[in-house]
């Protein structure tokens, strides 16, 4: 954390509302997110209990698994739940353009849960359905290990900074709004929101405590609350046994319609809270590069439809060395990309940034635009240097490449040197691209004098690491299965043994 | 322990019952060790749940019983048919040869459940196999005793397994999923540290008995738990080593709980003044003695101790940085309070010489989002 | 908190607070959500005052019954019996009740078995021999008092119904083999639950299950599992014998006739030993 947004912090805590930390939404929010409320069972490995799902606030749809240790109800929630968010999924798969490689769905899906936990949740399901098979004893339907599959490929994105195919919507709040309560506090909705917009007719401080009260907000899951789970749901549930075991399908019908009925109350204040805080982050304006980055997530869309269309295998369980290798490289990379990328379009992570010394602005004190010296090929180039006085702490080294929010795309510049004088800092820089040439300078090529302009490190582009081929890895690197992974090779028995009525 | 701290130590506890440390309140020890008033509290066996209460911020724990039937259908079912899947996993883990399996089920003596009773008993049997003259390998339910701040408390492991290379290992029972190889590491560090009171308590047996208790005593957990989605358990070291040595610093610190103890103010008392039950005490005159004490409230008590949230509260009256947790509390080291943040941040405030640094950060850092605040007022 | 009245009705005052803010500030939607809720914690507050008990079961719900099938109407310890002797073994509830269902017809559940054992011994005791078998309960080797945990018929041997430190693994192989004969002999009859009931044993037994090179596990081969439960049992064997033999002697000394049945409560030998520690 940056003294910034530690101060954030300290000032939000001292006005008791959130603050602003962000100028922009970075993240592109869609049209029509597909909204998850995913709830699971209390000491149970990804037992799901029920889930709401929906695109629009008045269009939800509730499933319950009405007796979540049973297996079969498990997988037919699973096919509930596949059937929605597949049949949401390809409905974005209308539109597509661009030609051979470039070729791409123009839009892509969204789906929104409420914190971390529920992508967990989400994960674990995910990995309970892809390897499921279609046939045999233990058949499940279809769309199971296809829905599986999806979604472990959105969990798998989400891993990703700066993605948008599947977020947590406290993650999308705390990523724009800092809070007088800790990072632990943040990630319960109820009380987020509670900084941000507290209830009408409520003040911070009673929002704050209403929001701890499983009473009065239920918790947004994945689990529900102790309290809950031992005075309601226990009952009901054992009364939806008693029924089943009697076959009594009057008491059947009148225990699963209680079921729903109590789990529907427990998941509609977070239902609301969802698209209350869904409409609080449409009025944030989105960042500028945020189409560019949703772009890849259209890509990455599309080529995970075309290798489903074909027919791909599951993901693996675990990757191989070489598969973990480059998934790593490939977050890194994303991650200062991301950052990068949200302090150029974002004069507040601009400002943290600045504060911590990896970027700096200033006001341009000295400039020789016309500076011209021999390349070490002999030849007359343009190489333009300004100083720039600035307040900031700079921790930059000479040499580091630098690009400008205030200067045109093609502007790049090179660190000479950083003296301390005064108070203050003078920071030299060479221009090194985007100024033209000895004969044809660009008027507005470098900056001038007395201008205010702001530098921070180029990311650059660099290519994709290389990895050995898998068959040229040492032995000691290698995963024992080079067959695809699937569940077949523990046996379905045992499988079946965890979601029986075995006691 | 002399006889003055413990009589202070009950005074501090007053009417109510004694509550003994379990291996859950010693595998908390590790989470917040500095904090006085929680170290007071468990050391005078003070009832927290019931104080916070009284004081008007009951906590929230409580357990599912989702959960809970969950934990002993688990350990139900590995130890079934004769402790079956267990000795398959140990098989697998441990390398149990095929004639080690026998058993001895501690849970009772003959039909009594007394702890000290089962105590010596255990004893009995566990250093009888210890001396090479036991019969069998696994121990199911163990009674042990550790001694904590002079006051012996009672402990109960799943199962001790005794491998024929002379080791024990302690063995938890967990119903948490491994998945694809995996845990969710919260759970796991919970179930090793509070494996490491059982590994310190049985070494302190063995100990007594002439044994060495580092060779005899395996300082790797044998964890076991559900394979993925199914019940069927699977079984996995952990290393412990680390956490036995924080967790024997710990036990070490609360023998020194005299130091703490003197620093006290004459009579005071955590007392409830039950009467019939319900406590009679009135409210300000119990937050007054805890006002006493001092506390070092951080945001994750809220997951461990039951008195976090009137902590909290506490900290929250005093502007107290503490409420965001230290992640940001570390960028304003040698402040405390958000009124001090805001004063130096405002130069309203002169810094003393160790703060000067951070005082120019922070003057910096204020005029970064003062001149935001400007250009962005309104806007979103 | 520790009353449970008195958390609900701090709930319904909240829920009440809460309902009053919402209400104010005109959001009907919110208050609507609290006034469920505040129905919920009334609801289960009448329930606690009626009964004056938590609505909470203590545990899990009893597992669901097998199916009832009529034409069976033996007595509960006639199934019990009846499981027993296949097992040929002393063996816990669930066991029975698993060897019950995957063999015979008839209810017989894990509740219905404990209330058994109970009656089993005032039966005994009010008319001792006035049935030709009694349900008792295994007897520790050391202490020869009762093992609750496990079920036994009077009519078996001390030697049968004693458990050592081994006894319990031979007696899981043992079953085992009996489990894998009546699946044997039923053949292409055996019922489902008869053939996952014998994976299930055979799967902790080592080479009892055939794996093919993937790990695929086939379905158990009856005569595979009774050779390999018999290879480890002749690991066993002999000292579990010679244990069980020995405490049968002790008991047959010093036990009555009740005792050698029922277990002794030896509280002291337990003093005793209490002592030598």
């Amino acid at each position: 954390m940056s003294m910034v947004s530690a101060l954030a912090r300290v000032q939000a805590m001292e006005s008791m509302t959130a603050v602003k930390v962000t100028a922009f939404r970075h993240r592109r929010l869609s049209d029509r997110p597909l909204v998850v409320i995913p709830l699971t069972m209390a000491g149970e490995a990804g037992a799901p209990l029920a889930a709401m799902v929906g695109s629009s606030k008045r269009n939800a749809t509730l499933l319950v698994v009405a007796q979540p240790r049973n297996r079969d109800q498990r997988f037919a929630f699973a096919a509930d739940l596949g059937e929605l968010v597949t049949e949401y999924l390809n409905s974005f798969r209308q539109d597509r353009r661009g030609e051979g490689e470039k070729s791409r769905y123009s839009d892509a899906p969204q789906l929104l849960v409420p914190n971390t936990g529920g992508i967990k949740a989400l994960a674990d399901l995910a990995r309970m359905c892809r390897f499921r098979s279609t046939t045999g004893p233990y058949a499940v339907a279809d769309v199971v290990p296809e829905f599986g599959m999806w979604l472990t490929f959105l969990v798998e994105r989400a891993e990703q900074a700066g993605t948008c195919l599947l977020l947590p919507v406290t993650g999308m709040l705390t990523e724009h709004w800092a809070t007088g309560q800790s990072t632990l506090e943040d990630q319960n909705l109820a009380s987020l929101m509670a900084w941000i917009s507290p209830p009408p007719g409520t003040d911070v401080a009673q929002a704050m405590a209403d929001a701890e009260s499983p009473d009065i907000c239920p918790p947004a899951g994945p689990t529900t609350s102790p309290q809950f789970d031992n005075r309601d749901l226990a009952p009901a549930i054992k009364r939806f046994d008693a029924a089943h075991t009697a076959g009594d399908t009057v008491a059947l019908a009148a225990a699963q319609a209680e079921l729903r009925e109590l789990i529907a109350e427990q998941i509609q204040p977070t239902w609301r809270l969802m698209w209350d805080a869904i409409s609080l982050l449409r009025s944030v304006p989105e960042a500028p590069r945020a189409a560019a980055r949703f772009g890849r997530d259209c890509a990455a869309f599309t080529s995970y439809s075309d290798y489903r269309d074909g027919g791909g295998l599951p993901q693996r369980k675990r990757d191989t060395a070489i598969g973990a290798a480059r998934r790593l490289d490939r977050l890194e990379q994303a991650l200062v990309d991301f950052e990068s990328d949200m302090a150029f379009d974002d004069p507040f992570v601009l400002a943290d940034r600045r504060s911590v010394g990896e970027a700096f602005a200033g006001t341009v004190v000295d400039a020789d635009p016309g500076r011209v010296v021999l390349s070490d090929s002999n030849r007359r180039v343009l190489r333009p240097r300004v100083t720039i006085r600035t307040d900031d702490p700079v921790r930059l080294a000479a040499g580091t490449k630098l690009v400008s929010p205030h200067m045109p795309d093609s502007h790049k510049a090179r660190i000479v040197s950083v003296l301390p004088e005064g108070g203050t800092m003078l920071v030299t820089v060479e221009v090194t691209g985007g100024m033209g040439t000895p004969r044809t300078p660009k008027a507005d090529g470098v900056p001038a004098l007395d201008r205010h302009i702001a530098y921070l490190p180029d990311p650059g582009w660099r290519p994709a690491a290389e990895f050995p081929a898998s068959d040229s890895t040492p032995w000691t690197h290698h995963s024992p299965a080079q067959v695809p992974d699937a569940d077949a090779t523990e046996s379905e028995n045992a499988a079946a043994e965890g979601w029986g009525h075995d006691d | 322990m002399n006889a003055p701290v413990d009589d202070r130590l009950t005074a501090l506890r007053g009417s109510a019952q004694r509550r003994a440390y379990n291996a859950r309140s010693l595998a908390a020890l590790e989470n917040n060790p500095r904090c006085t008033l929680r170290a007071l509290l468990d050391a005078s066996g003070s009832d927290k749940a019931a104080i916070a209460e009284h004081a008007g911020y009951p906590s929230a724990f409580g357990q599912s019983t989702f959960a809970l039937a969950r934990g002993n259908a688990f350990e139900a079912l590995v130890k079934a048919n004769g402790y079956a899947e267990l000795l398959r996993v140990l098989r697998e883990t441990l390398g149990l040869t095929v004639p080690e399996v026998g058993n001895r089920d501690l849970n009772d003596v003959g039909g009594d459940s007394r702890q000290e009773i089962r105590h010596t008993h255990t004893t009995r049997l566990l250093v009888k196999a210890a001396q090479g003259s036991g019969d069998s390998t696994l121990y199911d339910h163990p009674m042990l005793r550790l001694t904590v701040g002079g006051y012996a408390v009672f402990l109960e492991p799943d199962l001790v397994a005794f491998r024929a290379d002379d080791r024990f290992y302690i063995v938890e029972i967990k119903s948490f999923p491994i998945i694809d190889g995996q845990a969710d590491p919260v759970q796991v560090k919970s179930a090793t540290t509070q494996a490491c009171a059982y590994v310190i308590a049985l070494r302190d047996m063995l100990r007594q008995a002439g044994i060495d208790p580092e060779a005899a005593v395996s300082d790797q957990i044998v964890l076991v738990a559900p394979k993925d989605f199914t019940n069927r358990p699977t079984a996995a070291f952990v290393d412990a080593r680390k956490q036995v040595a924080a967790l024997t610093r710990q036990l070490a610190r609360l023998e020194r709980i005299k130091d703490l103890v003197e620093l006290l103010p004459e009579g005071l008392t955590f007392d409830l003044a039950p009467d019939g039950g319900q406590a009679q005490r009135p409210v300000e005159e119990l937050t007054d003695a805890l006002d006493q004490v001092d506390a070092t409230y951080r945001p994750d008590c809220l997951n461990h101790c039951e008195m976090a949230f009137y902590c909290r509260a506490r900290a929250r009256e005093d502007a107290s940085l503490d409420i965001l947790g230290p992640e940001a509390r570390e960028q304003f080291g040698g402040v405390d309070t958000a009124t001090m943040v805001m004063g130096l941040a405002r130069g309203e405030l002169t810094p003393t010489a160790d703060q000067s640094e951070m005082a120019i950060a922070l003057r910096h850092a204020a005029r970064l989002r003062a001149e935001l605040d400007q250009a962005y007022r309104g806007a979103a | 908190m520790t009353d449970p009245l008195d958390a609900l009705e701090k709930s319904i005052s909240t829920l009440r607070r809460a309902i009053r803010d919402a209400a104010t500030a005109g959001d009907t939607e919110r208050a609507g959500e609290l006034r469920a809720q505040l129905r919920r914690a009334e609801k289960a507050w009448d329930t606690l005052i009626d009964t004056g008990e938590p609505a909470t079961p203590p545990l899990w719900p009893e597992p669901q019954a097998a199916p009832v099938v009529h034409g069976s109407r033996l007595p509960a310890r006639e199934h019990v019996h009846r499981a027993l002797m296949l097992l040929g073994t002393p063996a816990a509830p669930k066991l029975i009740v698993s060897v019950h269902e995957a063999f015979f017809s008839g209810e017989l559940s894990a509740s219905k078995l404990s209330s058994l054992r109970r009656d089993e011994e005032r039966s005994y005791r009010s008319s001792p021999g006035a049935r030709p078998y009694y349900l008792c309960p295994a007897l520790a080797h050391d202490l020869l008092s009762p093992v609750r945990a496990l079920v036994t018929i009077s009519t078996w041997p001390l030697e049968q119904r004693i458990i050592g430190p081994l006894s319990q693994r031979t007696d899981f192989l043992t079953g085992t083999v009996g489990v894998a004969q009546a699946v044997g002999s039923s053949g292409e009859a055996a019922t489902p639950a008869a053939v996952r009931l014998l994976w299930r044993l055979a799967a902790t037994i080592p080479d009892a299950i055939v794996r093919s090179a993937s790990g695929l596990e086939s379905a158990p081969d009856p005569q595979r599992v009774i050779e390999a439960a018999q290879a480890e049992l002749d690991v066993h064997t002999d000292a579990d014998r010679a244990t069980r033999a020995e405490a049968a002697r002790r008991a047959r000394k010093s036990l009555s006739d009740d005792q050698q049945l029922f277990g002794s409560q030896l509280h002291n030998v337990m003093r005793l030993q209490a002592q030598r520690a």
